[in-house]
C-alpha cells in the first residue's frame, strides 16, 4: 500500500480524462472531510481550504498509484492532516487566564451551556486547553472533533492500534474537564 | 449536591465546546475552487514545462546552425600548401623565369590591376589553391638530398660528438716544444732567513 507521505512535489502535473474524471469525482466526495480534517489542525477557513486544494494536487500527483490507495478516505485524511500541520502556526496570543476570566463573567451573567460553548472566548480557551496536551493525546483529540473520521480511520491516520485512539481520547478529555475545572473555579483548585 | 451540579456543568461546557470546536461547515463551492485551483497549478505546470522545451528546441537548432555554418565556411589556412611550387597554369610571364628559392604567396606578382567584368575573371580561377608550379633547382636539390638521408641520419646531423667536429676541422697536429729546466744556482743568497 501506498504512504500518503511519500508523496513527490517535484512530479510534474497532467491529467487524461480519465484521471480528471476521477479527480473531480474524489472531489465531490471527500472535499468536505479533507477540509475539516485540516481545520480542525488549522483553526481557520482559508488555510484549511489552501490545504484542501494541497491534498487533492498530491492526490493528482499520485495518480500512477491509485490503484495501490486501497482506503482513499484513510489516505487522503493523512495526507490534509500533514499537510495542516507543517502549515500549523502558534494560536494568537490569548493567555488562559484572559480566556477564563471572560468565561466566568458570561457565567456569572448568567449565559447558558450552549451560549458560553458558542463564544469566541471558549473556543480559545478550548484552542489552549487542547494545545497544552501532549503530543499523542492532542493529535487523538483534534481528529476526533472531525465528525467524518471513524475511530479505525482515526488509528489508520494517526498509525496507532484502533484501541489506542479510544484510551487516549478518554485521558485527553479528562486532562481537559479537569483544567476546565480549575480554570472556571479558582476555589475548586486551592 | 453543589460537586454534583459543577460537574454536571463542566461536562456539558466541555461537550458542547468540543462540538463547538469542530468548526463550522466549508462554504458553499468549495469543490469547484479545489478543482478550479488544481487546474489553475495544472496549467502553470504545463506552460513552465512548454517554456523549458521551447527553449531546448532553440539551443538544439543553435547549435545546429552554428555546426552547419561552420562546416560550409570556406577555412583559410597559413599552412605550408601556401608555399608548394605553383602550377604550369600561372601567368606565362611568371613560369619562364622561375625565381630562386622558396616562394612566399603574393611575391613576385605583378601589381594586381582591376579588370573589366570582374565577375568572368573570378569564373577562371583554377580549382586549387595555390596552383602547382614546376620546382625550382634548389628545392630539386633538397628534395634529392632529403631522399638519399634517413631520418636518424637527419636528427644526429646537429648533434655530432666534439671529437667528429674536430675531425671535420682537419686541424694540423701541433708540436710543443721541449721544456728545459735549469738547476737552482746555489751561490745566490737565500731570501727570507
Amino acid at each position: 500500500m501506498i504512504d500518503a507521505g511519500q508523496v513527490i512535489l517535484s512530479e510534474s502535473v497532467s491529467t487524461t480524462e480519465a484521471g480528471r474524471d476521477e479527480l473531480e469525482a474524489t472531489v465531490r466526495e471527500q472535499a468536505r472531510l479533507v477540509y475539516k480534517v485540516a481545520y480542525s489542525v488549522l483553526r481557520n477557513h482559508h488555510d484549511a481550504e489552501d490545504v484542501a486544494q494541497e491534498t487533492f494536487l498530491r492526490f493528482l500527483r499520485q495518480r500512477k498509484r491509485w490503484p495501490e490507495i486501497r482506503d482513499q478516505r484513510a489516505w487522503l485524511a493523512t495526507v490534509a492532516w500533514r499537510v495542516a500541520l507543517d502549515r500549523k502556526r502558534s494560536p494568537a496570543g490569548v493567555t488562559l487566564e484572559d480566556a477564563s476570566q471572560l468565561v466566568n463573567k458570561l457565567r456569572a451573567d448568567g449565559a447558558g451551556v450552549d451560549e458560553i460553548a458558542a463564544s469566541r472566548q471558549m473556543v480559545s480557551l478550548l484552542e489552549r486547553l487542547v494545545g497544552s496536551l501532549p503530543r499523542d493525546l492532542r493529535e487523538t483529540v483534534i481528529l476526533s472533533t472531525t465528525e467524518e473520521l471513524t475511530s479505525a480511520e482515526i488509528a489508520q491516520v494517526l498509525g496507532i492500534p484502533e484501541g489506542s485512539v479510544r484510551t487516549r481520547l478518554l485521558r485527553g478529555r479528562e486532562i481537559l474537564r479537569q483544567k476546565l475545572a480549575v480554570l472556571l473555579e479558582p476555589k475548586h483548585a486551592r | 449536591m453543589r460537586d454534583d451540579e459543577r460537574d454536571h456543568f463542566l461536562d456539558e461546557l466541555l461537550e458542547a465546546s468540543l462540538k463547538q470546536y469542530r468548526g463550522e461547515e466549508p462554504r458553499a463551492g468549495l469543490e469547484t475552487r479545489i478543482l478550479a485551483g488544481i487546474r489553475s497549478r495544472e496549467r502553470a505546470a504545463r506552460r513552465r514545462w512548454l517554456v523549458w522545451a521551447v527553449a531546448f528546441c532553440a539551443g538544439v537548432l543553435a547549435a545546429i546552425v552554428l555546426m552547419l555554418h561552420s562546416a560550409h565556411a570556406p577555412i583559410r589556412h597559413s599552412s605550408p600548401s601556401a608555399l608548394l611550387p605553383r602550377a604550369a597554369s600561372e601567368p606565362p610571364a611568371m613560369v619562364s623565369q622561375p625565381q630562386p628559392g622558396l616562394r612566399v604567396r603574393g611575391i613576385g606578382k605583378e601589381p594586381r590591376t582591376p579588370k573589366p567584368g570582374g565577375r568572368a575573371t573570378e569564373s577562371a580561377r583554377p580549382e586549387q589553391f595555390p596552383t602547382p608550379v614546376a620546382l625550382t633547382e634548389q628545392e630539386k636539390l633538397l628534395l634529392a638530398y632529403l631522399g638519399k638521408t634517413t631520418k636518424p641520419d637527419l636528427v644526429a646531423g646537429p648533434n655530432k660528438t666534439d671529437e667528429a667536429r674536430v675531425n671535420e676541422l682537419a686541424i694540423p697536429e701541433i708540436r710543443i716544444a721541449d721544456l728545459e729546466i735549469k738547476p737552482l744556482d746555489d751561490s745566490q743568497p737565500e731570501q727570507g732567513k
